[in-house]
């Protein structure tokens, strides 16, 4: 019995092999699905939980009853000390942790790619670049943070205004803290590659650096770039909950995940489940994220690929 | 001398044998709790409340403050006062008599020499004493006779009991700091862990942040007294572990300062071993008013001055209306529970001179919107915020990063919303906030903000100084450094010289009168300052301590020679 049924396959493009290699990666895709899933509760919860995350009953007498309760069907997570919901509060707050994860990651990405690949490609700038990525490393991170958060926060938001001043801030401050470690790998790489046949090749027949770097360099470094970016991720959402906990992130009546945390710990006896949730929450982000970046290293290393 | 007390002690003890307690060290060892660990016993080297405390065991001042804020005499005979003669009609000295008979722990007699070396020694210049503010204006002590002391002061003082009074002031014996004078004072650590003195116990063993163990002193004035012959003073850990080691387990007899939050106060009363127990004082925690406009967009050195008075603040029936909106009950309940109560007054206590006003205890969310609809400010483009001549009801209010704090400013938030008011809240790290860096723009002198809640106090019983506080030389601006202590920049006339008549006011009763008078002017006449909160001295007591009365004025060990066991 032969087939007679030619089976030709789809020629897939290299993106479709990353994936196909990704989704074999079981702890990989566990992680991705519960990042996902975090991030439609987080973006679309609140259109269908309507209620408001800093809404406190204006009646002391039914304030008092709704405070601390557990969890419920009115209130699935339970609420707080002031009887707002616990629900409410993790979604908004982790819009906002979220948000300055992605952004902070590739504020931090941009700069460490972009230094990376000159100190790789341009060996005259090599010693500069690198030497300031080593003063970065040697400053203290948290002082740096307090102090630009110090300086800047009154000017950036008589701009843009306290909410957005401070996200913004905070961000730049998280972005411009943590490349150096993407700017040092990166230049490996470049370092390595620049080697390579192909380069010397494109080279050979005048193609200009600039040219170089676009269409030979970056797509070749993407893969430890792209690891890396998935870290800084999670580096990011720490860090501004540290912020958050030292009371210099966002406004006291905005929620984080970080600030919901630190106002848990003082009934972390009475009520620990106040400080579980967002200890969970940024634990599992962190964790998925995690996983989808050594997932993503593996899947697109060709050499492990087909494995 | 030691023969004397102890045939003294005994005929005492017979004389008292059916009442409890009459024996000097019968009652066995009384264990307390400081979990801020006590480093010397010396009040005059360390502002630490607990090593004040501490140390308020062995040395005494010549009078003390007991849980009315009334002077009662320690080392002296009676109190003076212009009445008996004690105080120069001209308010320029008082007359200070010591108890005859008089000893220290170790048989020698207490004399006037002690006194008078006491103050040299707090106000050598070399000596960096923490408590010079008790000597302030000080001209010279002078010791006629061993027993006599006569304070003369500088200028009249219409209130002569700082020098030698309360556990900040205790007398040291000049045989054993005579040494110890000047630049020397903090190398003495002999004589500061264990020091000389007249109270009821004397130090055994001095372990720096960690135990003191003291046992009864010998020659006490009192034979019958203390009736524990040794104290165990422990430090280390935090209010809550302090507050469970009394009411859970049972391990000590008293906590000092177990402030918890009020669920955890009821959880640990269950435990049926011990009690808590408060005493109100000065500290009221509020919220101040800036008269002057902190706009961002004006130039620096210019916000928050008096040169621009604040556009919204100034009206009074907005100040009045910001008070009214505030339920001030639900702010203990949620903060405080026991260790706080409701108050519209700065000056709260003691009662001869804390004002009866009452009226800010009722939350009125409909009167203040009444209030302000007539005051002009309606909501006129619907957004839900009122305005008046494009000027809109919003707020920056800010404070410190604290738990309580920040629970207080979502309740308030929540309040004058209802009524109107768009409010932005900031929390600062408090030591940022009270640092008093003149560089930095979030200091609460600075007072970058429309108002802000933190809490103050005055030390004693003296309420001039804090009331002096408002006067209009005491605004803080870019010309002093932003030093001053009338941060909300209020300068009223008749506030002046009101506090220029308490000056030379004399009296307890009289000064009394006029302080309730300055303290009504800033907060229900005007509501520059919007109290919330009395907020008390919180401790944990075991159920078999007796005799233990919480002081607010004084130190909390103030009738340590009373204690004894519940048998």
């Amino acid at each position: 019995m032969t087939d007679t049924s030619i089976k030709i396959e789809k020629v897939r493009g290299p993106w479709a092999d990353v994936w196909a290699q990704f989704r074999k990666h079981k702890g990989a895709m566990a992680a991705l699905v519960m990042l996902g899933a975090l991030a439609v509760v987080c973006l679309l919860g609140p259109f269908v939980w309507r209620i408001d995350p800093n809404f406190i009953e204006s009646d002391t007498v039914k304030m008092f009853k709704m405070r601390n309760q557990g969890p419920s069907f009115a209130h699935p997570l339970g609420t707080d000390q002031l009887g707002r919901d616990m629900l409410a509060r993790m979604m908004f707050g982790g819009r906002i942790s979220l948000a300055v994860g992605m952004v902070a990651m590739l504020v931090a990405i941009f700069i460490g790619t972009t230094v990376g690949v000159l100190a790789g490609y341009f060996r005259r700038i090599d010693g500069l670049l690198m030497r300031l990525t080593d003063l970065f490393l040697a400053l203290p991170l948290l002082p740096l943070l307090l102090v630009m958060i110090f300086l800047f926060r009154d000017p950036i938001s008589g701009v843009l205004g306290p909410r957005l001043g401070t996200f913004l801030l905070i961000v730049m401050a998280i972005g411009l803290t943590s490349w150096m470690q993407a700017a040092r790998v990166v230049r490996g790489e470049v370092l390595a590659l620049k080697e390579r046949e192909f380069v010397l090749a494109a080279r050979s027949i005048g193609t200009p650096s600039r040219r170089i770097i676009t269409r030979h360099i970056l797509p070749n470094v993407l893969s430890p770039v792209l690891v890396a970016a998935t870290l800084g991720i999670a580096a990011a959402i720490i860090t501004e909950s540290v912020l958050s906990f030292l009371g210099l992130g966002f406004p006291p009546d905005f929620p984080t995940w970080g600030r919901l945390l630190y106002d848990g710990i003082a009934e972390i006896r009475t009520y620990p489940e106040r400080v579980v949730w967002p200890g969970l929450a940024i634990s599992l982000t962190v964790l998925s994220v995690n996983y989808i970046g050594d997932g993503l290293r593996d899947a697109l290393d060709p050499r492990i690929r087909g494995r | 001398m030691n023969f004397r007390t102890a045939l003294l002690g005994a005929a005492a003890a017979f004389v008292l044998a059916p009442a409890a307690h009459a024996e000097r060290g019968a009652d066995g060892e009384v264990k307390v709790f400081y979990y801020q660990a006590v480093s010397t016993l010396n009040a005059y080297l360390s502002s630490g409340t607990k090593d004040v405390e501490a140390g308020s065991l062995v040395l005494e001042p010549l009078a003390g403050f007991d849980q009315d804020g009334q002077l009662f005499p320690r080392l002296a005979q009676d109190i003076p006062t212009v009445e008996n003669g004690g105080v120069s009609a001209d308010l320029t000295t008082i007359t200070w008599k010591l108890k005859e008979g008089l000893v220290w722990s170790d048989g020698t007699p207490v004399t006037s020499a002690d006194v008078k070396f006491t103050w040299e020694y707090c106000t050598h210049p070399e000596g960096g004493c923490a408590q010079g503010a008790k000597y302030e204006g000080v001209k010279s002590v002078d010791t006629p006779d061993d027993l006599t002391v006569v304070v003369t002061f500088e200028n009249p003082k219409p209130y002569p009991y700082q020098p030698f009074t309360g556990g900040t002031a205790p007398i040291l014996q000049k045989a054993q700091f005579e040494s110890c004078i000047g630049a020397a004072a903090a190398s003495c650590t002999e004589q500061n862990s264990k020091p000389i003195g007249t109270g009821p116990f004397i130090v055994t063993d001095f372990k720096v942040n960690d135990v003191v163990t003291l046992e009864a002193n010998p020659n006490y004035r009192d034979p019958a007294k203390p009736a524990f012959g040794k104290v165990t003073l422990k430090g280390g850990g935090d209010a809550l572990a302090a507050a469970s080691a009394v009411m859970e387990t049972g391990e000590f007899d008293y906590a000092w300062n177990t402030q918890i939050n009020p669920e955890q106060q009821a959880q640990m009363e269950a435990g049926g071993k011990g009690t808590f127990v408060n005493a109100f004082g000065t500290l009221v925690e509020r919220i101040e008013i800036n008269m002057t406009n902190p706009d961002p967009a004006l130039p620096e050195g210019e916000r928050s001055t008096i040169k621009h008075p604040h556009p919204i603040l100034t009206d009074a029936n907005v100040r009045k209306a910001l008070s009214m909106a505030i339920d001030r009950q639900t702010l203990v309940d949620v903060g405080y529970g026991g260790a706080g109560r409701p108050t519209c007054n700065l000056v709260p206590a003691p009662a001869f001179q804390a004002s009866d006003n009452t009226e800010c205890l009722t939350q009125d969310i409909e009167g203040a919107k009444a209030l302000l609809e007539t005051a002009g400010w309606t909501d006129t483009d619907g957004d839900g915020i009122r305005d008046k001549d494009g000027k809109k009801l919003a707020l920056l209010y800010q404070t410190t990063v604290n738990p309580v704090r920040q629970d207080f400013q979502a309740l308030i938030k929540g309040w004058w919303n209802e009524i109107g008011v768009e409010v932005e809240l900031k929390a600062t790290d408090p030591s940022v906030f009270f640092g008093g860096d003149a560089a930095s723009p979030d200091t609460f002198q600075k007072f970058y903000a429309d108002v802000q809640m933190f809490a103050n106090n005055f030390d004693g019983t003296d309420a001039e100084p804090y009331m002096a506080q408002y006067l209009c030389d005491k605004i803080p601006g870019p010309d002093n450094q932003w030093q001053g202590e009338n941060i909300n920049r209020f300068c009223d006339p008749a506030y002046e010289a009101l506090k220029a008549t308490l000056s030379t006011t004399s009296g307890i009763e009289a000064r009394g009168e006029i302080v309730k008078k300055l303290n009504d002017m800033i907060t229900k006449d005007t509501n520059i300052s919007i109290p919330l909160v009395d907020r008390g001295r919180f401790s944990a007591k075991s159920n078999t301590l007796d005799g233990f009365v919480m002081n607010s004025w004084d130190t909390e060990l103030w009738n340590a020679q009373d204690w004894s066991r519940v048998k």
